[in-house]
């Protein structure tokens, strides 16, 4: 996977990497395919054992599009009006609103987790990016995680493996120093 | 954790000067909201009953005579669904995709309804009961029913009349 190169979402504060071969960046990729009906049916009927497993109780693979629907759109709402702000505002941030690492998984790599998600429920929804400034994040990939562990389905392991590409990348770029990498997902608890 | 100007101006280089095509693409969504979900709900219903028939998306474009690109686009859930192709698509599947609610009947009471006056109507003299004909009951109250636009709704009136 290699990297075309980078787009800027939220001035001076949101980045997402275009790999080669994508048509979009990772942040406008996941928005699309998390408003995909056709993407979606197909996603949760494959992952059907995953949706009705308990995890996330046991839930329909109608009831999963539509909560999938609902939840990414009022997230991309949230996500417009933050890059609306960052345009007038450049020294506008969003560590403070919108993303939020929660635990600590691995010390050594700081790969932190959180949930992104706009409503009441627990959310399946994941962007996963690296912190490589205060306030300054680079958006690597994400995935409807209906597991618990990212190494569980090939789907959510690749995004590791994204992580690490793009880690690379940054300190190829003179973005150094690997203790200063922070591997998080992001949340919006706005709604 | 290094300063973040100094952090974006080693990306310089690699930072698209091209405008980010989310904002633009997040920004039509929005627009398109209020139509939105029910283009989805068809596209969630058609692509379901397509699972449930054993039924590809290249089969429906040919019995519909449309082009297999232009189901895709259908089930994304972004088309503007016009009458006539939700009319294909139900003779096709052989299900109901749409279903439109007459206006609601409101009800009122006959007397609200033609202002009658009986005790004007039939000019009795005192002490003179009411003929037997002119008094209304709740129950012919009830009879004619009026919708919004000031139809009298017939069946009711025959079904109780």
């Amino acid at each position: 996977m290699v990297i075309k190169r980078i787009f800027e979402v939220v001035t001076n504060s949101l980045l997402s990497v275009h790999y080669q071969g994508k048509k979009l960046h990772e942040f406008a990729r996941l928005f699309k395919e998390w408003q995909d009906v056709a993407y979606l049916e197909e996603f949760f009927e494959t992952h059907r054992s995953d949706l009705q497993s308990g995890f996330y109780g046991d839930m329909s693979v109608e009831d999963a599009v539509f909560a999938t629907l609902d939840e990414a759109e009022e997230f991309e709402e949230y996500m417009v009006d933050v890059a609306t702000e960052g345009k007038k505002d450049p020294d506008y941030t969003l560590y403070d609103k919108v993303f939020h690492p929660l635990h600590t998984y691995d010390t050594s790599t700081k790969l932190l987790e959180s949930k992104a998600y706009s409503g009441a429920r627990n959310s399946w929804l994941r962007i996963y990016a690296i912190r490589i400034a205060n306030n300054l994040y680079v958006v690597t990939g994400g995935a409807i995680k209906l597991t618990k562990a990212m190494q569980d389905r090939p789907h959510t392991e690749i995004e590791l493996k994204k992580l690490k590409i793009v880690s690379q990348y940054l300190k190829e770029l003179g973005v150094e120093s690997a203790d200063d990498y922070g591997f998080i997902d992001i949340q919006n608890d706005e709604g | 954790m290094k300063d973040r100007q100094e952090v974006l101006d080693k990306l310089k280089g690699v930072i698209s000067t091209t405008p980010d095509p989310w904002y633009k693409q997040a920004k039509k969504r929005a627009a398109e909201k209020p139509w939105k979900r029910r283009s989805q709900a068809v596209a969630l219903t058609v692509l379901r009953t397509l699972r449930a028939q054993k039924m590809s998306q290249k089969e429906l474009a040919e019995q519909l005579g449309v082009s297999p690109q232009q189901v895709n686009k259908w089930v994304k859930g972004h088309e503007n669904f016009t009458f006539e192709t939700i009319a294909k698509l139900e003779a096709a599947l052989g299900i109901e995709l749409m279903e439109i609610k007459p206006p609601a009947k409101k009800t009122a009471p006959l007397e609200e309804i033609f202002k009658i006056d009986t005790n004007t109507l039939f000019k009795k003299s005192p002490g003179t009961a009411l003929p037997k004909s002119a008094k209304t009951t709740s129950t012919e109250a009830k009879v004619i029913a009026m919708d919004s636009s000031g139809y009298m709704a017939r069946n009711e009136d025959e079904k109780y009349g």
